[in-house]
């Protein structure tokens, strides 16, 4: 019976054996010591170790960063390479360090030795320290020490290669190396200080004002969004090329003997950003600088090329547009030379009028004037020869018969008045000096086409302007016959195209009675246009037009039988003409 | 032993016995439950299945079930409209507790998956266990182009409250169109090495989800050095932070490929994209730029910066380079750009591009610089976006000669190019112009006026415009005036119409030399028309229109024109085209007045006969000037050929020789060759006959009479010869017909013409008294029938004498077979003279000579006939 008994204890202690190595058999595909060890998700400061460099990550408030060997940002891309590829490392536990003794190796045996790279991942509840050795016999894996701080044992264990990878990256591969952490619609203001020999400093400064950016100094007026947005993406673009410890003994730059020449600051919402710069500096011929950020006390070495970029903001980064005019708030301009002299006068209802120089009032053509605007509006400036010229700058622009006059006057009185010297030498380069601005400066446009306008160039160009017609009488100068007559009661449509007949652009006022000049040809009149209503019939004032016969397919002359002006006739004009000869015909 | 306790002791024994026993009972149950796979009913399983996959229809092996948890499904095979997997060795753990069960432990081997598409995915060790409320998760996924290793943790309560809960995501479909959608962009860009991938992730209330790429460069993959960077927003996993990385990323479009080197995206989200606090940033940097196709080289390192909230939505295009300066700002206002600003400064000599156009690769830009910036609108008008100004300096586009050219105009809101005024200094050519493009569709409208040599920006447009110009040759010192409207649709090249004016003097087109001429020029897609009111030439004026017709659907060319005026025909044989030159290449005339009209194909046997207004032509023309027809000598003719390239008729009604008038009529089928012809060659002068004969010989070559020496024949002689005939002029000797041929010459025997007979009959070994064989007229009918010439009284008289010459001569081999009658004194005009001398000439009664052997050298044989 006591036989029995001890059997059965037996067969039970057998069977529960059996049965507790069948529960754990049946999760036996969880490994929990291969995934604690690729599991990351706890570990607040990694260790990379190997032969030449120690570098010590740390998790602060959800965010990795280089604590040593000086405390910097890490390259967001370093660390999820780091973290996808240690998840993944196949992990294979091969033996512990007693089996290794009991089979007469030693550690060393598997490339695992002091000198090992290292990684130690760091939990609050645990310290994993692997060790990497050397590589397997199929060349596919590594050995590899895997220790467990709560754990003394350790154990050798097999490892995926690119292990190695992870061991191998340099500070400056895992460090972010963007020199300037803003992002280019986040700054509100840059400014550049210059220090001279003479400890004196020149400051430049550009603000942001409702997404326009304007000097501030040293002198206020207008930048060029787009040139100051290019400068700040050429900084924000710019890299650090190494770090250097505040002590570190390998830089041979002494604050004292080497002070800082430029001191460049950004305002980020707030938040000042500044970057102190050194003078160049030569390293195997390749010239760089040294720079100090606000971000640390840390000595950053960067491209001398890129110093290049704070040179010379007063001209480069300058508005070059010399007018900026708003045809709503426009009131006047007014083009002046010895010849010639006229106002473009705004009216109240919006209607433009142009005064002469003996004070004659002609209506103003809107196109034209509004296409004049634009003209203006696109001048730029070249070269910025001189602020606050000289007399002696300005002698070259004594001589008055060469001289143009622009101004511009808005609603509210603002005034930007240019004289423009041209260059008859240079007949592409203009001389101009912006007197509000003070600045003298080169202008290259062709300003012809706008200094030498003629009134009646920009006079309205729909010709009977007040004038209802009533019929339109065509001769044919050459038979001397009436061609067609044309009555509102039945050719209702053709009258009404007269009515709002525009000629397309006038060109000179030198036509005569019989014909005019066009590109060396003389061109006679053959058609006469007389436009009759009730009331010009009786005294004989009814405007008339003469017309060339179709030039070459789509061209047409004419002129006011009332002066000189001739003029380019419509297209639809031309089709007129060709609608009612072939009537006639 | 006391009885109590024996007895206690027994019972005790007995209970531990029991205790024992029943323990290994249980134990063993257990063990046994533990080792031994249950098969579950068809309802359990059922249900099981349906808790797994929701809407599948799904059929399976047996459901096993092995205590105390765990479930073993050896196939599992679902279906549903839009995919089927096949699960193999799956292998669930469930947690039984006492509320809803749940699953701790996933495993399958493999699983299979088809798309609609028809493709294939295969998920390989897929693992999953339950850690707190989270989900450790480890797999492989393969497809034909990619592979990609998960492994990361997922948050249980994210997944069924805030994924799979949605009605659109409820199935696991949504998964695998999901990776159908990448699968599919992966197909489109093409390359030849699978891509290998490895992602890490962690979501929970949120997290991260990275990407790597694993792998050795390689240019065989269409990417390398992918790094990808996600971060997620709380548990509704929308995306705050995306950084996205590439070495190389190679994609391509039709005849264009191109490979983007060091690529870095970033987009951030902060807030709410669909409410007003949305603020999102989106940036990217290309460091290089490579092309390969139509376009090939390099383009500059480019970096776009965008900015979307509540005040501000703008894109900066940025690129700093030796070869660019560019900062553009694009401004938008209630999702429409607003303004664009910004000045994009190139330095083409720095530019390594090309484009490989009409076979040819040119080099895209060249020169000093070239500038273009927009400029804002203080007061836009007619949607007007920005204001461009472009100027380039010492500037070259396609390798066209190098030019400074200035140009303005608008940009419109919907990006749609109006550029008014465009000023262009070639050389010593100036032109100005405008150019409008519109994108949707694609078209475009060129207005070009001025000096310019049209072939000048040959590479600038397609092989339309050389086409126009191949056939011209300018004179570099005269600069022809043009003016052409240019339109079309870029994606439609068959759409371009061009029509222009060109007003030039001293030119050529096909070797005709053009003094002056207002030229309008309209070309599309299916022909070039060249239209003249007059053209002056060195000979006189012309005046009509020639087009050429390309039918591309049927690969031929055709040529319609309308010409009148003078023409000069040397130098103009090739204007009309291989067709009319290979008529006219036997001329040598000066000029004519044509009239002509027609429209035929440029190569012969292109006709197409079915249709007759396409195939035809009528050419009346008239010429005073002397002339050659392969070296004849004529001195005037008119002409009018018709043909309908069935039957070409061609009358020559009067060709005046230098002695003697022609008149030549022919009409010939082209279809089976048949041919009539008449010709009436009257009072033509022997000796220019013959020298007319021999120089078309020369001409073509072939050999008629031998001898170039003509000073024997007199120059006094008159030929008469017509001859009406008909036959194939693919056979020559399937010619029949009538003739007449009367030869008047004091000297006839010295002709060699005749050479057989004068030969013959002097060799005759008969005392013909002196100057009895001297003949003067040869006359007579003849008849022609298959190479044969035949005659029954041909005559040739002489003052006394005449001789009767019936027989043949074959116009083939040159023989002869002629019998002759020689009459010494028959020839005598008065009757009874002519009967005296009949008698008085027995010769005459008795003898015939017979004539055979060649042309080239006659045998003879006297025949002696008995006396009646």
């Amino acid at each position: 019976m006591k036989n029995f008994k001890i059997i059965l204890v037996l067969l039970n202690i057998l069977l529960f054996s059996l049965i507790y190595y069948t529960l754990n058999n049946n999760n036996d595909d969880l490994n929990p010591v291969k995934n604690k060890i690729t599991d990351l998700s706890k570990v607040h400061k990694i260790e990379i170790q190997n032969k030449s460099n120690k570098l010590t990550l740390v998790k602060k408030n959800l965010k990795w960063e280089i604590s040593s060997p000086i405390e910097w940002s890490v390259d967001d891309y370093s660390m999820s390479y780091f973290r996808t590829t240690f998840t993944h490392l196949k992990f294979s536990e091969m033996f512990s360090l007693e089996d290794i003794t009991k089979r007469g190796e030693i550690i060393a045996d598997y490339g695992i030795n002091e000198s090992s790279s290292k990684i130690v991942l760091e939990s609050s509840d645990q310290k994993t320290t692997i060790l990497v050795g050397k590589i397997t016999r199929d060349e596919k894996s590594r050995y590899c020490a895997v220790n467990f701080s709560n754990n003394e044992h350790s154990k050798i264990w097999r490892v995926s290669e690119e292990i190695i990878k992870l061991t191998n990256n340099t500070f400056l591969e895992w460090a972010d190396t963007t020199l300037i952490r803003c992002g280019l619609y986040q700054i509100d203001n840059i400014s550049a200080t210059f220090k001279s020999n003479n400890n004196s400093t020149t400051t430049t400064t550009l603000v942001k004002q409702k997404n326009q950016w304007l000097f501030e100094e040293p002198f206020k007026s207008k930048a060029n969004n787009n040139q100051v947005q290019f400068l700040i993406n050429n900084l924000l673009s710019e890299e650090i090329l190494d770090f250097y410890h505040e002590n570190d003994n390998n830089i041979s730059f002494n604050q004292d003997e080497n002070p800082w020449i430029m001191n460049f600051a950004i305002n980020k919402s707030g938040i000042k950003h500044e970057f102190k710069f050194s003078d160049s500096f030569n390293e195997n011929l390749k010239p760089f600088r040294l720079c100090k950020t606000s971000y640390s006390s840390h000595i950053l070495k960067i491209k001398d090329s890129f110093f290049t970029n704070f040179y010379n903001w007063s001209t480069k980064l300058r508005e070059r547009n010399i007018f900026q005019i708003n045809e709503k708030v426009i009131s006047k301009i007014k083009i002046t030379n010895k010849n010639n002299s006229f106002q473009i006068i705004k009216s109240v209802d919006g209607k433009w009028v142009i005064k002469d120089q003996f004070n004659n009032d002609t209506p103003g053509d809107i196109e034209n004037i509004n296409a004049l605007i634009q003209k203006l509006n696109t001048i730029e400036i070249k070269e910025f020869l001189s602020f606050n010229p000289t007399q002696l700058e300005l002698k070259s622009m004594s001589d008055i018969d060469n001289n143009y006059l622009i101004q511009i006057i808005n609603d509210d009185t603002e005034v930007k008045t240019i004289v423009i010297n041209k260059n008859i030498l240079n007949a592409s380069l203009w001389k101009t000096f912006i007197l509000e601005d003070s600045l003298l400066c080169l202008v290259d446009e062709d300003l012809n086409e706008v200094l030498d306008l003629m009134v009646y160039q920009l006079r309205n160009r729909q010709i009977l302007q007040n004038c209802k017609i009533k019929d339109v009488t065509i001769f044919d100068l050459e038979s001397n016959n009436t061609m067609v007559s044309l009555k509102e009661d039945f050719q209702n449509s053709i009258i009404n195209e007269f009515q709002n007949f525009k000629v397309q652009s006038f060109i000179n006022n030198k036509g005569k009675n019989d014909g005019t000049w066009s590109d060396g040809d003389w061109v006679p009149w053959r058609y006469k246009f007389k436009f009759n209503n009730n009331d010009n019939i009786a005294n004989n004032t009814e405007p008339m037009i003469l017309i060339s016969e179709i030039l070459g397919g789509n061209k047409l002359l004419g002129k006011f039988t009332d002066d000189n002006l001739t003029f380019n006739a419509s297209e639809n004009l031309i089709n007129q003409i060709r609608l009612i000869k072939t009537g006639v015909q | 032993m006391k009885p109590s306790s024996a007895y206690s002791t027994s019972y005790n024994n007995n209970k531990l016995f029991l205790s024992l026993f029943a323990l290994l009972l249980i134990q063993s149950i257990i063990y046994i439950l533990l080792n031994v796979q249950i098969i579950l009913p068809n309802s359990i399983k059922n249900q099981i299945t349906n808790l797994l996959f929701k809407n599948y229809d799904l059929t399976s092996s047996d459901v096993k079930f092995r205590f105390p948890n765990r479930l073993f499904i050896e196939r599992l095979n679902s279906k549903s409209t839009d995919n089927s997997f096949l699960f193999e060795n799956l292998n669930i753990t469930l947690d039984l507790n006492f509320g809803k069960p749940s699953i701790r432990q996933v495993f399958f081997e493999k699983c299979f998956v088809l798309t609609k598409e028809k493709n294939k995915y295969s998920i390989k060790n897929f693992f999953a266990y339950k850690r707190n409320s989270d989900y450790m998760l480890t797999c492989n996924l393969f497809s034909k182009d990619f592979e990609i290793n998960f492994k990361g943790l997922l948050n249980q309560n994210d997944i069924t409250q805030h994924k799979f809960q949605k009605s659109d995501t409820e199935h696991p479909s949504y998964l695998f169109n999901f990776l159908e959608k990448i699968n599919q962009y992966f197909q489109k860009n093409s390359f030849q090495k699978k891509i290998k991938l490895r992602t890490n992730f962690s979501l929970k209330r949120g997290g991260f989800v990275n990407i790597e790429q694993i792998g050795d460069v390689s240019h065989l993959n269409f990417l390398n050095g992918l790094s990808v960077r996600s971060k997620f927003k709380n548990s509704t996993l929308q995306i705050f932070n995306l950084n996205i990385k590439a070495k190389d990323v190679k994609f391509g479009f039709k005849n264009q490929s191109i490979k983007l080197f060091d690529c870095d995206l970033i987009y951030k989200n902060y807030g709410n994209f669909n409410n007003s606090n949305s603020n999102s940033n989106f940036d990217l940097k290309v460091k290089n730029i490579n092309l390969f196709g139509k376009f090939d080289g390099n383009l500059s390192p480019i970096s776009i910066i965008s900015e979307f909230n509540k005040n501000n939505q703008q894109i900066n295009i940025f690129s700093n380079s030796n070869a660019t300066k560019i900062s553009n700002n694009i401004i938008f206002s209630k999702n429409n750009i607003d303004t664009i600003s910004g000045f994009n400064v190139l330095n083409p000599k720095s530019i390594n591009l090309a484009i490989n156009a009409h076979d040819s690769r040119y080099k895209f830009i060249d020169g000093e610089k070239v500038q273009i910036n927009f400029s804002k609108l203080h007061t836009p008008k007619c949607e007007q976006l920005s204001f461009i100004k472009i100027k380039a300096t010492n500037f070259s586009a396609l390798e066209s000669p190098i030019g400074n050219y200035k140009a303005s105009g608008y940009l419109k809101q919907n990006l749609e190019l109006d550029i008014d005024n465009i000023k262009c200094n070639i050389n010593k050519d100036k032109v100005t112009g405008s150019y409008k493009q519109c994108w949707n569709p694609h078209r475009y409208k060129f207005i070009l006026n001025g000096h310019l040599i049209p072939t000048t920006i040959n590479n600038w447009l397609d092989d339309w415009w050389d086409n126009i110009w191949s056939d011209f040759v300018f004179d570099n010192n005269i600069t022809p005036y043009g003016d052409f409207v240019i339109s079309g649709d870029w994606t439609k090249p068959s759409d371009t119409v061009t029509y222009g004016l060109v007003n030039s003097k001293n030119f050529k087109y096909k070797n005709l030399s053009i003094n002056d001429t207002k030229l309008e020029i309209t070309a599309d897609h299916n022909s070039t028309t060249f239209q003249t009111n007059s053209l002056l030439h060195s000979l006189g004026k012309l005046s009509g229109s020639i087009s050429i017709y390309n039918k591309r659907s049927q690969n031929n060319k055709s040529i319609e024109f309308k010409v009148i005026g003078s023409i000069p025909i040397n130098n103009s044989k090739k204007i009309f085209g291989p067709v009319v030159e290979s008529y006219l290449k036997d001329f040598n005339l000066s000029d004519g007045f044509i009239k002509a009209q027609g429209y035929i194909p440029i190569k012969l046997g292109d006709a197409n006969y079915s249709n007759s207004n396409y195939n035809y032509i009528n050419i009346d023309f008239n010429t005073d000037k002397n002339s050659t027809w392969n070296d004849v000598k004529i001195e005037r003719f008119n002409c009018h050929l018709s043909s309908d390239f069935q039957i070409t008729k061609l009358l020559l009604p009067s060709i005046k020789l230098p002695d003697g008038k022609l008149t030549f009529n022919t009409s010939i089928n082209n279809d089976n060759g048949l041919t009539s012809f008449n010709f009436d060659l009257i009072d033509a002068n022997i000796k220019n006959v013959i020298q007319s004969l021999y120089d078309f010989q020369n001409s073509k070559n072939i050999e008629i009479i031998k001898t170039n020496n003509l000073d024997f024949i007199s120059n006094d002689g008159i030929v008469n010869l017509k001859l009406n005939a008909h036959g194939s002029i693919n056979d020559i000797g399937s010619f029949k017909g009538t003739g007449k041929i009367k030869v008047v010459d004091k000297e006839l025997r010295k002709l060699d013409l005749l050479g057989f007979l004068s030969k013959s009959l002097s060799e005759i070994p008969i005392p013909f008294p002196t100057g009895t064989l001297n003949f003067q007229t040869l006359e007579g009918l003849f008849e022609l029938d298959n190479n044969e010439i035949q005659f029954d009284q041909l005559i040739l008289s002489g003052l006394i004498s005449k001789v009767e010459n019936r027989g043949s001569i074959n116009l083939i081999n040159g023989n002869l077979d002629i019998i002759s009658k020689i009459q010494l004194i028959g020839n005598l005009p008065i009757p009874i003279i002519k009967q005296f001398a009949q008698l008085a000439d027995p010769l005459s009664s008795i003898t015939e000579i017979k004539l055979t052997g060649s042309w080239l050298d006659p045998k003879w044989k006297l025949f002696i006939k008995p006396l009646e």
